[in-house]
């Protein structure tokens, strides 16, 4: 009888310990994995994020190393808008200082910058604003007036050249001209993580 | 049953170390997410777009000035451009147009020769070739003659890469003519390469 009594204690052991494996061990284990899987992915996404911010923080060390006067060298040649009086004040200038005969200077309006390289074509791109310039003088004259322009310091890129002969060795020459600005619409992109 | 109550207590220990290590990892990554600054990349993003944009209108910017000095060294004595039209293509060439005159067709074909030798001008093309007049002036009295004439147009190409803008070169020459004499009147730059044989009068 007594044998019989803890033979029965022994396999209700047995029982309740296989019952605890079943009921809590094994699912503590499932639940450790997918806690184990995802502290992997948190960390994963975390080296990323600090990788960005360390990445951005050195771009933002160069950026500062960028010298004031660089920077709005760089702001006057792409600047944020164009000023359509300030450009022809400027054309009306350097035809003046070109020794040519300046007749007209007109802002000619928007134009879809479509004459990028394909580097660029997926950014954003800049805004084109044309301006027709309208000159006489001579051959040597004009000459100096390109190499006015070529050296100015937001770009005006010469579109269209017409030059016409006039009497006693005169030319006169219609110029359209592109200056550019930079489409601000980058902060209108917010990073959200 | 001993081995089963101490796996219990050890995986439940597990369990709670695993859930604080959890804690920690999401806390590590809004912190790292919090340091991130906006604006920074904004400014970053700006300057680089604005870096980008200008350095491709740079890399594609042209010197009208070397074209014209294409167009000289490629312009016979005898040749006379009476007007002349250009037109930039996307960032790939410049198309010129030009209404020529000659005195005679020998002078007509040798231009052509000219320009199809020239390593600037490319795609030439002559058209509308005709034989006309022209008066001239005579001397330094006002009498006028009349004299035989070749007139055509010429459909004439640049890749942009052949006349690239190099503005420096511009105020490196108008260094060097103004700084031997501080007398000198401030001329003009001239970019003319003195041992080219070119036809100034070309327009």
């Amino acid at each position: 009888m007594m044998m019989s009594k803890n033979l029965l204690v022994q396999v209700a052991m047995i029982a309740l310990s296989i019952g605890i494996v079943i009921t809590f061990v094994e699912p503590t284990f499932s639940e450790i994995g997918e806690l184990q899987d995802d502290i992997a992915v948190y960390q994963t996404e975390q080296r990323k994020v600090s990788e960005v911010n360390n990445q951005l923080s050195s771009l933002v060390r160069v950026l500062n190393e960028v010298v004031p006067d660089d920077q709005r060298r760089l702001l006057t040649y792409m600047p944020d808008t164009v000023d359509t009086i300030s450009v022809v004040r400027d054309l009306s200038l350097i035809s003046n200082e070109a020794g040519v005969l300046f007749v007209s200077a007109v802002s000619a309006g928007l134009k879809n910058a479509t004459n990028q390289s394909e580097k660029v074509a997926d950014s954003i791109q800049p805004k084109e604003h044309l301006f027709t310039l309208s000159v006489e003088g001579t051959y040597g004259q004009l000459k100096n007036l390109f190499i006015l322009l070529e050296q100015n310091n937001y770009p005006m890129e010469a579109q269209n050249v017409v030059v016409q002969k006039r009497e006693g060795g005169f030319l006169s020459m219609e110029v359209s001209l592109s200056v550019f600005s930079l489409e601000d619409s980058v902060s209108s992109e917010k990073i959200v993580f | 049953m001993f081995a089963a109550l101490l796996s219990s207590g050890g995986v439940f220990l597990y369990a709670q170390y695993t859930n604080s290590q959890l804690d920690i990892a999401i806390e590590a990554l809004n912190s790292e997410i919090g340091g991130f600054s906006q604006a920074d990349m904004e400014r970053v993003t700006q300057f680089n777009l604005r870096l980008l944009q200008a350095q491709d209108r740079l890399e594609n910017s042209v010197s009208i000035t070397s074209v014209f000095e294409a167009l000289q060294a490629a312009i016979i004595d005898t040749v006379q451009i009476n007007s002349l039209a250009m037109e930039r293509e996307d960032d790939s060439r410049l198309v010129m147009k030009a209404v020529i005159q000659t005195d005679s067709f020998d002078s007509t074909i040798f231009q052509r020769g000219v320009f199809l030798r020239n390593g600037t001008i490319q795609e030439v093309e002559i058209s509308d070739v005709q034989s006309t007049f022209t008066t001239q002036a005579i001397g330094t009295t006002q009498d006028l003659i009349t004299l035989p004439a070749v007139s055509f147009q010429a459909s004439l190409s640049i890749p942009l890469e052949a006349v690239p803008a190099n503005p420096q070169s511009y105020r490196l020459n108008q260094i060097s003519t103004v700084e031997p004499d501080e007398e000198t009147p401030e001329q003009p730059v001239e970019q003319d390469d003195p041992e080219v044989e070119v036809n100034e009068d070309t327009l």
